[in-house]
């Protein structure tokens, strides 16, 4: 079939500067229980092509169903016929813009896979784990949920290379509702993000066989007798998966160079960061390394090549507290005149590739955790998002956690419910005050990443350990 | 499209035994998307895509899946009939579904855009070159979605519901500097390049206004004015779902509970009859014409999916039972009652404050009491003696709708805005929200 259709396209291909085909195949099965019932099942089968032309500056696309040699005709036309149209009013150069041709293949490792296990073994595992939550009737609710994808792309060019990937990831998602005399609280693996997600297959769900079912009741129920957070000013421990969304907010999506450019104003918005920074921004203090790399093992943003064809491979944007390079890929690069990155990515063969995240990542420091508690004399320790909001320069940020934990002169106190925090992204970072060592370092990411116009959705990854900051803003919650 | 769903019907009636049902939802577009920045093309294209997803029924059991048209109808009964073998298989190890209902009693409907309509709106080169054109000289920014959408229910007990709308949605911002600027829709069932051209004048006319430096106003509580785009964003993460009320997991407790109430002048509808979002839902029920869901400030209907009403044993009111992230049955066509606040008279009315025109980011503090929190966005000043004064840096919100909405809710205008919902997230949808503005007497910004 695919060979078919590469003949096709090459037969067919248009005496352009530059034209690609890119076909997605998406394969994707998701499994809901709630308490002891199947809520949902569904699969889903996708398959679809994306021509995509630039010539004399101008560039268009199509994006078909229809893959016979009429169906890559007409997208042809049409991505020919857009090109034309906008190389009269392009914001992309002129000349000058070669675009990459690779040849060559990706495959993400799966050492367990998904269909190891039948149907009603992965209903019965998630309906253990939503037994395993019920550990008093305060406990009215328990969630389980699996969400399977494998995702198979080919990069097809006229010049006879083609660039062909394969990755596949499973999307847990477990909570459970605690309520009594009118107060409710949830507590989750990874939060409403599904921040435990990883590429490859079933191995990864060793991590929620155990007593993770247990735990999840056990800490909702604390969660439901806790007093509230309390409202001040203190050091704040942040653990790998809300580290993950504070790196995702304040860091990754303000470095996007098309943001920078301006092209995200009218939706996901614009950045505090502008080209001049780069090279000297003090954006952390000297404790914090920020990594760009696409080429991790088993982290959810890993990939060969990106969605233009640009070779993926690992940079350091934020070097002892210095910002070094943005998230660009090869057009933002030849609009903006400054270094990138491979992260040119679309969700799927519907959608044109845009600036994206791929594995951003904190790295590992040398504090041992018990040692940055130790350091505290009034602090917070948070866990797991619940609440996200960030300004439209990606500067004023306002996260709610889960679960947290208060820190009293060097040891872990009490539990503390609706904790949230508040701080600038400026600022914020440069207060970082510790970070912790390989042994806090986790590998995390999300499903969920939405940005673009039309709305893309495309998976991200974050690694991190745990983070100490001096002197944020917390605060709890109240009722009406 | 719709003759080639009806096809596709008369090939899964002849793929079920007769202990099974079938039934289909469709999902399709045909759009052109068309990304503007500085006034200039970034990427622009076409993206026809049209799913169905197709259920097996077979007693208490059924089993779901998704597949993507070829357009190509060999091809495509293909996919189906392999699908068809794949739920088959499915159903026989899923566990009895006691809460599932679907609408076996067969109905019909057709919702299609007058044919006079059909060519002359569809001509996304020709708008996005008039857009460019009027707008050059600016710094414009934004999207034009220009095209087709589709939705359709069948099933092999006779159901056929058909949906399309040609219709187009320029959604755009003009900036001044740095993070100023005016954000404007405009939305219709043809392009129409005059009207575009007024509306930028206007627009630009506001832009200006954003030229004066920038006040950072102190964190504190202020009197407001929320735009209609404002309040839409309150709405962005707001759901009305019965299953998450049943759950305890909802914002709505307090006022369903009896325990909290909305001012006298908050009403608020859910609307299909206007034609803008189809009829029907997923599992072949005819949605009611209008749905109360608040009624001068009191709780009247949460939405309600068929499975919900069969669990909590309440009853069905044309809901989904949808569920992404933490917000299910997204209400597609809110429709919010009007007041008598005059567009001349808002800043009086105000004296001292803050105007907002749009709220960003919007997400919950602490869901179960109502608050929520978010960030002021675009062309937001300082009213001073009942004047603009000037505009403002961005604030952070962080208050309850119970206040915002309660207590605190002085006057709604009279002039309503019809906001489309332009994400496109994974497709290009049908929602849009008829929404006045509020006067708000006291809102809380963190800083």
């Amino acid at each position: 079939m695919i060979k078919q259709i590469e003949s096709s396209f090459r037969k067919l291909a248009p005496a352009v500067e530059y034209c690609s085909l890119r076909l997605v195949k998406t394969t994707r099965e998701v499994i809901k229980v709630v308490n002891s019932d199947l809520d949902d099942h569904e699969v889903v089968e996708d398959y679809g092509g994306i021509i995509s032309v630039i010539h004399k500056g101008g560039s268009g696309y199509a994006a078909t169903p229809r893959l016979d040699t009429e169906g890559i005709r007409n997208a042809i036309h049409q991505a020919v016929e857009w090109a034309k149209l906008s190389a009269r009013y392009s914001i992309l150069p002129s000349t000058g813009l070669v675009m990459p041709t690779p040849n060559g293949s990706f495959q993400a490792q799966e050492s367990q896979p998904w269909d190891h296990f039948t149907l009603s073994d992965k209903t019965a595992l998630l309906n253990d784990i939503c037994s395993s939550m019920a550990v008093d009737e305060r406990i009215i609710s328990r969630h389980g949920g699996l969400d399977r994808f494998h995702q198979s792309s080919h990069l097809i060019f006229p010049d006879g290379n083609t660039c062909s990937q394969e990755k596949m990831w499973i999307t847990p998602s477990l909570y459970a509702l605690a309520h009594e005399n009118g107060e409710t609280q949830c507590r989750s693996w990874g939060g409403q993000l599904a921040i435990h997600v990883q590429q490859g297959g079933l191995e990864h769900l060793d991590k929620i066989k155990n007593d993770i079912g247990k735990r999840i009741g056990d800490e909702a129920l604390q969660l439901l007798l806790a007093p509230e957070c309390p409202s001040e000013t203190l050091d704040l421990l942040v653990m790998p998966d809300q580290m993950a969304l504070q790196i995702h907010e304040s860091i990754g999506h303000p470095l996007e160079m098309d943001r920078v450019l301006g092209d995200e104003r009218n939706m996901a918005g614009t950045s505090f960061v502008t080209a001049d920074m780069v090279g000297s921004y003090r954006y952390g203090s000297d404790l914090l390394n920020v990594s760009f790399d696409p080429t991790l093992t088993s982290e959810l943003g890993s990939y060969g090549w990106d969605d233009d064809g640009s070779k993926a491979q690992k940079h350091h944007l934020i070097e002892k507290g210095t910002l070094k390079r943005l998230l660009g890929g090869y057009l933002s690069q030849q609009r903006s005149g400054l270094p990138g990155v491979a992260c040119s990515r679309a969700e799927s063969w519907h959608r044109a590739p845009v600036d994206r995240m791929a594995n951003i990542n904190v790295e590992p420091g040398d504090s041992a955790l018990d040692d940055m508690i130790a350091s505290v004399e009034n602090g917070l320790l948070v866990e797991t998002n619940r609440s996200w909001s960030i300004d439209d320069s990606r500067n004023k940020f306002q996260f709610g956690c889960e679960w947290g934990r208060l820190i009293k002169n060097g040891e872990l106190a009490g539990v503390v419910r609706n904790p949230g925090y508040r701080g600038i992204s400026e600022s914020f970072w440069r207060n970082l005050k510790a970070v912790g060592n390989k042994d806090t370092f986790q590998i995390m990411g999300t499903p969920y990443c939405g940005k673009a116009e039309p709305g893309q959705v495309i998976t991200v990854g974050h690694a991190s350990p745990a983070c100490l900051f001096s002197q944020v803003e917390v605060f709890g919650g109240s009722h009406a | 499209m719709r003759e080639y769903f009806s096809s596709l019907c008369r090939y899964l009636d002849g793929q079920i035994s007769c202990d099974e049902d079938w039934s289909a939802w469709l999902e399709g577009e045909s759009t052109d998307y068309c990304r503007m920045n500085n006034a200039l093309l970034r990427q622009s294209g076409q993206v026809d895509k049209t799913i169905i997803k197709l259920t097996l029924h077979k007693g208490l059991k059924r089993a779901s899946g998704t597949v993507t048209l070829s357009m190509l109808p060999e091809e495509d009964r293909r996919r189906l009939c392999q699908m068809m073998r794949r739920l088959r298989s499915n159903v026989c190890v899923i566990p009895d579904d006691p809460y599932f209902k679907w609408c076996s009693a067969p109905s019909c409907s057709t919702s299609a855009a007058p044919p006079k309509e059909n060519k002359a709106g569809f001509c996304g080169r020709k708008a996005v070159e008039d857009i460019l054109q009027i707008a050059a000289g600016t710094d414009f920014v934004g999207i034009l979605m220009i095209g087709w959408v589709y939705r359709a229910f069948g099933s092999s007990r006779g159901h056929h519901h058909w949906f399309e709308n040609n219709s187009y949605c320029l959604d755009y911002s003009v900036y001044h500097h740095d993070d100023k600027a005016v954000h404007d829709q405009v939305s219709g069932r043809q392009w129409d390049r005059e009207f575009f051209q007024q509306r930028l004048e206007s627009v630009k006319e506001r832009v200006s206004l954003l030229g004066q430096p920038v006040k950072d106003v102190p964190r504190g509580d202020y009197r407001v004015y929320l735009s209609p785009a404002a309040v839409n964003g309150l709405f962005s993460r707001v759901d009305f779902s019965a299953r998450k009320y049943h759950e305890k997991d909802s914002w709505l407790s307090p006022l369903f509970d009896g325990k909290s109430a909305l001012n006298k002048q908050f009403s608020l509808d859910l609307i299909t009859e206007d034609g803008s979002v189809p009829s029907f839902q997923q599992h072949g029920y005819i949605r009611p014409d209008s749905l109360s869901l608040i009624k001068e400030g009191e709780g009247k209907n949460l939405i309600t999916g068929p499975r919900t009403a069969e669990k909590y044993q309440i009853p069905f009111n044309g809901g989904e039972d949808k569920d992404f992230l933490d917000s299910i049955d997204p209400p597609d066509h809110l429709v919010m009652a009007s007041g008598d606040l005059k567009e001349d008279d808002i800043c009086r009315r105000i004296g001292d404050g803050l105007y907002i025109s749009d709220l960003w980011y919007v997400n919950w503090s602490d869901k179960h009491s109502g608050r929520m929190t978010g960030m002021t966005r675009y062309a937001c000043f300082e009213v001073k003696n009942g004047r603009l004064a000037q505009p403002i840096g961005v604030m952070r919100f962080d208050d309850s709708l119970y206040s915002l909405f309660g207590d605190h809710l002085e006057a709604l205008t009279c002039h309503r805005d019809t906001i489309m919902d332009s994400f496109a997230f994974y497709n290009r949808g049908t929602g849009s929200h008829v929404l006045p503005g509020a006067l708000i007497g006291n809102m809380h910004f963190s800083f």
